[in-house]
């Protein structure tokens, strides 16, 4: 044997919440990057662990039911494992879950692919009395199978050292046969030697190309369309469909499963000697109470409220803590003698731009932890799902499903984590449905400019009921542009909802500390540069030429606003705030202090007091209310998205939103007689 | 009998078909709900929907009602008030739920586990029951049939 140490790649493939990513964390540990598979917004992550003498590249495939285009998850899966196989698949089964996972794996078998068998969450199993014959398993699968429990790393020297077996000796697989209608056997076996003679095709059985082709659906993803012949070969599976579909009398796709579901069933039952009772008696007491007709909605309401009065109590306070931490920075770097000898202008673009930029980045990061912390508890004890089901119908009326909810009530507390958090959504839609969504939830920089204009401009009394209104109205706008949106279609096809609901866990905490730092990562890595440059464009706006105040008359911002006069005197808005809101774009709570420079200093209320009158106060805050949120949330909406074009409708929807509603505010405030 | 049953909770029925080779079927086929397969219908959301649908040998799926309109699944057994008014025919009693007044008034019309009965039509919205040839008939309103577990005979 050489000295030399050879690569591998190995796909880890399973059907969703089988523990994929806890198997995963625990055989690559920190070495993992996280990325997007080409041009969709599903996660792809790539990590690296050594076995012998080899190095493994282990690949994490979305978490698929099947291998077939009916879902963005599955068609990657589909792309991944026709277009560029891996050298070993790890396929990843629930043990309580044995019957669905195994449709997966029977597929995995009949491509060919040497495969090796990880059965999880075998505590849960031993606990509740199942017992699984793995011997029967790997006999009838005809490739190892190993039991682990990935959360505790039980069976993993085993599993790794099944892997390395595999990867040496490919060939000891006897992959099961899995018997269709003789009708079916046929055809797939006459199309399969059509395919074995196309000059060029996936390295898979051909018998499993010729399944896939006979479906009917993304033939694409199976056989290059440039490849000369295969343009035939797909019509002749077409042709080689209906031949079957005129004998069994079924679409071929319900025929296909069948007997592969047939075949798991089988399969679960010799494993299990019977079919598992897969309910304990702790879900059925907890679903009885968490998802009861009358109790379950008031109590989920509890919980998310808990969950906000948390984000409240520490998120925040953090925040404001790097934030002082960051205003010292702040005032240590502009005493510093190298830079007060810098030129006026350089000097501000470094500190007001970059530094100010670097800030709002900086401030996020315990905000997304506490954010993430929180969600990853709710997905991981499976009470996500429970959520789902409580409000789906309410969100179905948006075209959303009832987990898209969380999310934009995340955002009441900041719009930021609440759009990145639409990566557990199941589809695509609903993920550009819901980031869309989102900025129109009060976030709680929005609350502070409230808070602080309405106090000014409005006795305690009125001044609660506005808050109360702005609330309100912050809903109404979501629920309005939900429905635009549905009507219009935005986001592509809604996905039919089918959910599967796990089982009750306590999560894990290293998963959940390990999935808050990969967030402030992520965030860190996709967002920060536009962050960054969205700062400096306000700087430049706001700053630019140096020889006025910021902010004032004479800046780009200042001529700026006063040629968008126009368009912000109907609404009742001075050009100085309409410079505020051009600097709220960095970070709302800007804005009070924002008017307090463009105001030229002295006392911010008593001018605001002077200068506004209570309906055009209101106009202003409306407008706050919707238009585009700030330059974090748009960075979040464009790295989640991946599209500029769902961004820049982000952006236009609430420019335009804000701009009608405060345009009903304020000239209907003055035809009511206010001022 | 080929009448749908309505999703209530407490419903039993097997797949027949599904009606139709749409993306919803697709993504039920690929979870492993096949024709054939007995499904227990757990309980619907607070607003009547989704339904949490129960299976052999795997967790439970929650689906939209109003996405299964084409499925067709033969009653095995459930509520009484589960099966529309048109699935006419012979049926047995299996269980009597609910509170001990109802049960005894159910039981005092000769509904006990075990009984057989036939099912008229409707009239008015009201179930109406033959339990013997020249016995009379027995109607139940909504609510009595919702407790009245059956199964066909
Ligand atoms: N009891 C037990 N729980 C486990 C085991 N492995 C994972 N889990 C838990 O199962 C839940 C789901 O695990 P994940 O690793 O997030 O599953 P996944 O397959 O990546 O899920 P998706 O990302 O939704 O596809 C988490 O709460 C884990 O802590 C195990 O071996 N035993």
């Amino acid at each position: 044997m050489t000295e030399q140490r050879r690569s591998v790649t190995v796909a880890l493939a399973a059907i969703p919440n089988t523990g994929k990513t806890t198997l995963f964390n625990q055989l690559t540990g920190a070495r993992q990057s996280v990325g997007n598979w080409a041009g969709v917004t599903v996660a792809r992550r790539v990590g690296h662990f050594e076995l012998g003498d080899y190095d493994v590249e282990l690949v994490d495939l979305p978490g698929a039911y099947s291998i077939s285009p009916t879902t963005e998850e599955q068609r990657i899966v589909e792309r991944y494992l026709m277009q560029t196989p891996p050298d070993v698949v790890l396929n990843l089964l629930d043990a309580r879950n044995l019957y669905r996972g195994l449709g997966l794996t029977l597929q995995l078998a009949m491509s060919g692919l040497p495969t090796v068998v990880a059965v999880n969450m075998m505590d849960e199993a031993r606990r509740q009395g199942l017992d699984i014959d793995i011997d029967a398993l790997s006999r009838h699968l005809g490739m190892p199978v190993v039991p682990i429990v990935a959360r505790s790393g039980e069976g993993l020297e085993q599993l790794k050292a099944a892997l390395r077996e595999v990867i040496e000796h490919p060939e000891t697989e006897h992959p099961p046969h899995i018997s269709f209608p003789p009708v079916v056997e046929e055809q797939v076996m006459e199309l399969a030697r059509r395919i074995d003679a196309l000059p060029e095709r996936p390295p898979l059985d051909e018998s499993l190309i010729a399944l896939q082709l006979l479906k009917g659906e993304g033939e694409q993803e199976v056989l290059d369309p440039r490849v000369p012949g295969s343009g035939a070969v797909v019509e002749e599976a077409a042709r080689r469909r209906r031949t079957i579909e005129a004998v069994t009398g079924q679409p071929f796709a319900t025929t296909c499963a069948e007997c592969r579901f047939n075949a798991a069933r089988g399969l679960a039952m010799e494993a299990t000697h019977a079919l598992p009772r897969v309910r304990d008696a702790v879900a059925n007491r907890l679903d009885a109470v968490l998802l009861h007709p009358l109790f379950g909605l008031p109590l989920f309401f509890l919980i998310m409220f808990v969950l906000l009065q948390v984000i409240y109590a520490i998120g925040f306070p953090l925040q404001d803590a790097v934030s002082s931490l960051f205003a010292a920075l702040d005032g240590w770097l502009r005493a510093l003698a190298p830079l007060r000898a810098l030129p006026p202008l350089l000097r501000s673009f470094l500190l007001d731009g970059l530094v100010a930029g670097v800030g709002v980045v900086v401030t996020f990061f315990p905000l997304l932890a506490v954010f993430f912390v929180l969600m990853s508890v709710m997905e991981g004890s499976g009470y996500i799902a429970r959520a789902a089901f409580l409000m789906d119908r309410l969100m179905h009326a948006l075209g959303l499903d009832g987990k898209a909810f969380i999310n934009i009530l995340l955002g009441y507390g900041c719009n930021v984590p609440a759009v990145m958090g639409t990566r557990i959504l199941s589809s695509h839609h609903n993920r550009i449905v819901a980031m869309l969504l989102v900025p129109f939830s009060l976030c709680s920089a929005r609350l502070q400019v409230f808070v602080f204009l309405s106090a000014i401009l409005f006795a305690p009394s009125t001044a609660a009921l506005v808050l109360f209104g702005l609330y309100a109205g912050s809903f109404l706008a979501v629920v309005l542009v939900g429905l635009v949106l549905k009507a219009l279609r935005i986001g592509g096809r809604p996905e039919p909802f089918i959910m599967e609901l796990p089982p009750y866990r306590v999560p894990l905490l290293r998963s959940v500390l390990l999935r808050a730092w990969q967030e402030i990562r992520a965030f860190l890595r996709r967002a920060a540069t536009l962050i960054l440059s969205g700062v400096v464009v306000v700087w430049l706006l706001t700053h630019v030429p140096a020889d006025v105040p910021p902010g004032s008359a004479g800046t780009l911002a200042g001529r700026l606003g006063q040629s968008l006069a126009f368009l912000f005197q109907p609404l009742g808005i001075h050009w100085q705030e309409t410079v505020a809101l051009m600097f709220g774009f960095i970070a709302k709570e800007i804005v009070i202090g924002s008017m307090a420079v463009i105001h030229g200093g002295g006392d911010l209320a008593a001018q605001i007091e002077r200068l506004v009158t209570p309906l055009q106060g209101l106009s202003f805050m409306v407008f706050t209310l919707l238009y585009t949120p700030c330059v974090a949330t748009v960075a979040s909406i464009q790295a989640e998205s991946h599209s500029w074009k769902v961004t820049a409708l982000s952006v236009g929807q609430g420019l335009a939103l804000a701009w009608l509603a405060s345009f009903l505010v304020y000239q209907g405030g003055r035809l009511l007689g206010y001022a | 009998m080929t009448a749908r049953p309505v999703l209530l909770p407490g419903t039993q029925c097997v797949i027949e078909d599904f009606g139709d080779d749409g993306a919803l079927t697709r993504h039920l086929l690929e979870i492993g709900i096949t024709p054939g397969l007995q499904l227990t219908i757990v309980r619907r959301g607070p607003f009547g929907d989704p339904v949490e649908v129960a299976m052999p040998g795997t967790h439970s799926v929650v689906l939209r009602s109003g996405e299964l309109a084409s499925l067709r699944c033969r009653f095995v057994s459930g509520p009484l008030a589960a099966l529309p008014c048109s699935a006419t025919g012979r049926y047995r009693v299996r269980a009597l739920q609910g509170g001990q007044r109802h049960t005894r008034r159910v039981a005092g019309y000769g509904l006990r586990p075990g009984r057989e009965f036939s099912l008229l039509p409707c009239s008015r919205g009201r179930y109406r029951l033959r339990i013997g040839a020249d016995a009379p008939v027995v109607e139940l309103g909504r609510g009595e049939a919702a407790r009245l577990i059956v199964e066909p005979a």
